[in-house]
């Protein structure tokens, strides 16, 4: 499988980010070579495993309901780069 | 010759779970509070935080799968549904995917046929963001609903009319109250309904392209949307045209179904695992203790009120067609104890209002405040006809009931002397109905009362009254 | 007594004697601080005079009183920059959290502090930890005490470079896939990765979350001990932090290792390992065989693949972790973008640094549509055969013991527009983090007399206990390297 400028004008439209030309150019190439060295995984066996779990018997631990207090308006907004009746400003959202 | 279509509908609900705290931090799990004040690091997104799976959410969620006859998965996974959005502070939504706490499962129709599920998941509640008064280049995003724990219940889609829909909702709220999973509030959006629609000729069996209609958020929107969307793409069928696989969101005061912003290339979402949270894995002991912990049914209770408050049959069923009618019956009771006076009320005006008004959902009075009113009318201080004049004046400003009495004058009237004034003028006024009724006519004591009552505003002692109109009609037998 | 030396055991006995106060301890590390920070950038940030000197005094008069009985108490400890701390900046080493403070303590910091220990500053590190040589760190890099024009390896390359430099006592870093090894190999100190989950995360930024630890770098392996008993056990608001009791690191320390068989990777001697460094490995094991039962060769097949396995899974985990940097709550953000999609996409483009955002993109394409089965499911199942591996060996042997890194410290800007070959340095280390060993890093020697080498030491999971006695029995063997004859002078005694 190879990796072009396509792809990542894809994956940097997922992952929201403003790449410049040449970032686009040199990172192509970039994540092109490291796909191609991890190519090797695709050659391992794996059709053994079907359960990719490390520690099956574990359960997640649960929180009592029990409210443990919140923080003040001015703590929550007070490091946004814009906020305004303690509310948090963003461009407009559409749709 | 034309084609007909048929409707193929899936619903996916999302119940807000009646908690006290959010389903992965300490933050109260509580509506109308002041914006971003009931969030902390972990709700906020902050970094380094971790999340804690609240025991009360997984508990809510079982119980509903136990009521809607689900399978109840040993072992289910947390996943992380990737995107990004103002009210959605990490970026990605903790909810399950490939294995949900529970699956199957059926919601009744009630009228013996039942609809299918394909599963109920646990996940987190976003914010929400608003667009200010007068537009404006910016949104404001208030988080305190963010973490909020959900369930989502997903349908098969087979669901064929928006009829069946509405009544899948119906039967569907009814349970989450019931087993005080979810309050059920759809003004609030403790429950929330998006509707999957698709049209297939009639006797074919592949799926159409489908749209999501959103925002469907009361139980008539959610029947005149998937109405209008199903005539929305009959038409475009009709007419030659294709559907565009869209999301489209219900416009209510307009009725119409809007096409939300189209994106330019399908959601990729990206789910994986969530490795902050080991699988969730249920003990055969922890399922045994939520079952044992069941609320009680609507049919149990039903019989109960039949037995504990000697109500009949047709009235029990009534009281108890809803949780919160039925817990609002017996908050009543707890301070007015004459359940069949109690009960008459709310069989009578009450429900009489709350269908005039339209909504799905209690009247804004207290349960407490109608005890005192029916306490008022009890004790004589109160006509039966001016009472229910200070219980739509209750419903309409939210005042007690004592000083609403007050305030409109509607105090009894059981002075003899000015009652007494009242009957001789009606008699004076109505020959003709006093010449029938010693002719014999008994059926028209009625309407003399009835006028009796009206030139008292309602506020004559219908104890008092009835006698004294009778006697003065039999005086003029002379 | 050298403070630039000495051991948080010596010191502690000091500081009860009287001989010492922790006032000197601040004192010494401001003193050092200010004259070496020119030259290794260790520290995004180092408290105020003040506060320290406050607080030491406070922790002065506990003693004096009787109120003292952790040997952390009144030692300043160096935390690495992802870690969040009330009262300091918290950036992660990146543009992106410019100036941000974290509304909360990592459990580390409240642990630390319950043991009377003192926060001196923040250490510098690759942004987000995404790195081996802290190159990467929006704010410069940190040179290497050895050599200023090399590297002192990464991700904690800045609390490695504190307490190699004798700047710091000892420090707190992060290790997701040799992070706290590889630089204290680089740097001649002792870098011990905790079993993952029995350090809580908590507070700790997260780059890959089912890989990271929080972990110390120590001056000897007696030290990371006692920070590690400070800081592991079971934290109830990490979900992933182990419900196990440990037991006392430090207790069974000088314990015998005469029953303790140690396992090789045959793997290990593979492509790619500087000769310099073999030769000191093999010598190093050389001179733990008289003690220890036996040294038997063992088979990690999977080592060479635990590299695609890892940044397969560890870049995918980031790259939603990253995710909640979007510029609406805190942190940087683009104030000239007009739409919410350019606000997300400028914020973020501009804010993270080139590896990050490589990181980033790996691990989407890595979860995206259409491949989400041929990379991540299958680094995922990878890396289960890897932990099954692991699970074999120590049916056969104890500890497994194998080199830290493939080469000793590279010049700086050698390797960072060379991924692959940055990702290598991580070959011997990963491992350990796809199954959830523990795993330490003691010095072994100095290549050509000049850089510091490092040999690793892994035990089966939980097994802290056992793999400290062996790595304090073999560090016992080869010695510790102390601070860099370069930088010694003027350094030194307090008193």
């Amino acid at each position: 499988m190879t990796f072009d400028r396509s792809n990542l004008e894809h994956v940097a439209r997922l992952a929201m980010l403003d790449l410049s030309d040449d970032e686009l150019d040199s990172l192509a190439k970039d994540l092109d070579h490291v796909l191609s060295h991890f190519e090797a995984i695709q050659k391992i066996d794996v059709s053994d495993i079907d359960d990719t779990d490390l520690a099956k018997t574990i359960t997640t631990p649960l929180r009592a309901d029990t409210p443990a207090g919140s923080l003040s308006n001015e703590e929550a907004t007070k490091q946004s780069a814009r906020a305004e009746g303690g509310l948090f400003v963003v461009p407009k959202v559409i749709g | 010759m034309t084609t007909h279509y048929e409707a193929v509908i899936g619903l996916e609900v999302h119940a807000q779970l009646m908690t006290r705290t959010k389903i992965f931090c300490g933050c109260e799990n509580r509506f109308g509070a002041p914006p971003n004040t009931l969030v902390c690091p972990v709700c906020l997104g902050m970094p380094g935080v971790l999340p804690v799976l609240n025991e009360r959410a997984v508990e809510l969620a079982i119980r509903a799968g136990n009521a809607l006859g689900c399978d109840i998965r040993s072992r289910s996974v947390f996943a992380r549904k990737n995107y990004f959005y103002p009210d959605l502070p990490k970026g990605y939504q903790i909810s399950q995917f490939d294995q949900p706490v529970c699956e199957g499962g059926h919601v009744p129709l009630g009228d013996g046929r039942s609809i299918e599920l394909t599963r109920i998941h646990l996940e987190e509640d976003a914010g929400k963001s608003f667009h200010p008064e007068g537009g404006g280049e910016h949104s404001l995003v208030d988080l305190n609903r963010c973490g909020v724990p959900l369930i989502e219940i997903v349908s098969e889609p087979v669901i064929r009319s928006a009829e069946d829909a509405y009544s899948y909702l119906v039967n569907l709220k009814r349970i989450l109250e019931y087993t005080e999973v979810c309050d059920g509030n759809m003004e609030q959006g403790s429950l929330r309904c998006d509707a999957n629609v698709s049209l297939r000729p009639v006797g074919t069996t592949t799926l159409g392209t489908k749209t999501e209609l959103k925002n469907l958020n009361s139980f008539r929107a959610t029947r005149l949307g998937i109405e209008a969307e199903i005539a929305r793409q009959e038409k475009i069928l009709t007419g030659g045209g294709t559907i565009r696989q869209e999301t489209m969101q219900w416009d209510a005061d307009r009725g119409v179904p809007v096409p939300m912003r189209s994106k330019e290339e399908a959601h990729d979402y990206r789910y994986f695992p969530e490795p902050d949270l080991p699988p969730l894995l249920l003990s055969q002991e922890k399922l045994r203790a939520v079952r044992d912990a069941m609320p009680e049914l609507p049919d149990a209770k039903r019989e109960r009120f039949q037995t504990e408050y000697g109500l009949r049959e047709y009235d029990a069923g009534v009281l108890t067609d809803s949780a919160q009618l039925a817990r609002f019956f017996e908050t009543v009771v707890k301070h007015f104890p004459h359940a069949d006076r109690a009960a008459n009320f709310l069989m009578g005006p009450y429900l009489r209002l709350q269908k005039e008004q339209e909504g799905d959902d209690l009247l804004p009075v207290e349960p407490e405040a109608l005890a005192q009113l029916l306490a008022l009318e009890k004790g004589g201080a109160v006509s039966p006809a001016a009472g229910r004049q200070v219980f739509e004046a209750m419903v309409r400003t939210g005042k007690a009931p004592a000083d609403l009495v007050k305030e409109l004058g509607l105090e009894q009237i059981s002075d003899d002397g000015a009652l007494q004034t009242v009957v001789d003028e009606v008699l004076a006024a109505n020959p003709e109905q006093v010449a029938e009724f010693l002719g014999g006519k008994e059926k028209v004591l009625g309407f003399l009362m009835g006028q009796v009552m009206k030139a008292t505003r309602g506020k004559g002692n219908p104890g008092v009254l009835t006698p004294m109109l009778r006697a003065s009609l039999e005086a003029k037998r002379g | 007594m050298d403070l630039t030396r000495a051991t948080i055991t010596e010191i502690a006995a000091a500081l009860d004697a009287g001989s010492l106060a922790s006032t000197d301890l601040v004192e010494h590390t401001l003193r050092e601080t200010g004259r070496l920070e020119p030259e290794v950038h260790a520290f995004l940030h180092v408290r105020d005079r003040e506060s320290l000197l406050r607080e030491a005094k406070e922790s002065d008069a506990a003693r004096r009183s009787g109120g003292v009985t952790s040997p952390l108490a009144g030692i300043p400890v160096a935390i690495k920059d992802n870690i969040c701390t009330i009262g300091t900046p918290t950036t992660a080493g990146s543009r992106i959290l410019e100036g941000f403070q974290s509304a909360y303590d990592a459990t580390v910091i409240e642990k630390l502090k319950a043991a009377g220990a003192l926060i001196l500053g923040k250490c510098n590190l690759d942004e987000f930890a995404m790195g081996s040589s802290t190159e990467n760190s929006a704010y410069g890099p940190t040179t290497n005490p050895w050599d200023p024009a090399r590297v002192p390896g990464g991700s904690s390359g800045g609390s490695a470079a504190a307490v190699a430099a004798g700047m710091a006592f000892t420090a707190l870093g992060s290790d997701t896939g040799g992070s706290i090894r590889q630089p204290a190999a680089l740097t001649g100190v002792v870098g011990l990765k905790p079993t993952y989950g029995t350090v809580s995360r908590r507070g700790l930024i997260a780059f890959g979350s089912s890989l990271d630890q929080i972990g110390p770098l120590a001056r000897c392996v007696a030290d990371a001990a006692l920070v590690f008993d400070a800081i592991a056990g079971n934290d109830p608001r990490d979900a992933t932090s182990a419900d196990i009791a440990t037991g006392s690191a430090c207790d069974t320390l000088h314990d015998s290792i005469d029953t303790i068989r140690v396992g090789v990777p045959r793997q290990s001697w593979g492509e790619g390992l500087d000769a310099g460094v073999e030769a000191s490995v093999r010598s190093a094991l050389d001179q733990l065989g008289p003690a220890v039962a036996e040294i038997t060769a063992i088979d990690l097949p999977l080592l060479e693949a635990s590299i695609p396995a890892y940044y397969l899974v560890a870049t995918a985990e980031a790259s939603a972790n990253l995710s909640r940097f979007d510029g609406v709550r805190y942190g940087l953000r683009d104030k000239q973008a007009g739409t919410l999609d350019e606000m997300y996409k400028r914020t973020r483009g501009h804010g993270f640094g080139t590896e990050v955002k490589r990181r980033i993109l790996l691990g989407t394409h890595a979860l995206s549509s259409g491949y989400y089965d041929a990379y991540y499911l299958r680094a995922m199942k990878v890396r289960r055969k890897i932990a099954d591996d692991f699970a074999r060996a120590f049916e056969t042997c104890d500890v497994i013991a194998l080199p830290a890194t493939p080469t000793p410290a590279f010049p700086i800007g050698e390797q960072i527009d060379d991924p692959i070959t940055m990702y290598r340095n991580d070959l011997y280390t990963i491992a350990a983090n796809l199954a959830g060993l523990p795993a330490i890093s003691i010095p072994c020697g100095l290549h050509d007399d000049t850089l510091p080498l490092g040999v690793q030491l892994m035990a089966p999971r939980f097994e802290e206990s056992r793999l400290l006695r062996v790595a304090s029995h073999w560090e016992a063997k080869l010695g510790t390297l102390g601070r860099p004859p370069r930088i010694s002078a003027n350094g030194g005694d307090a008193r």
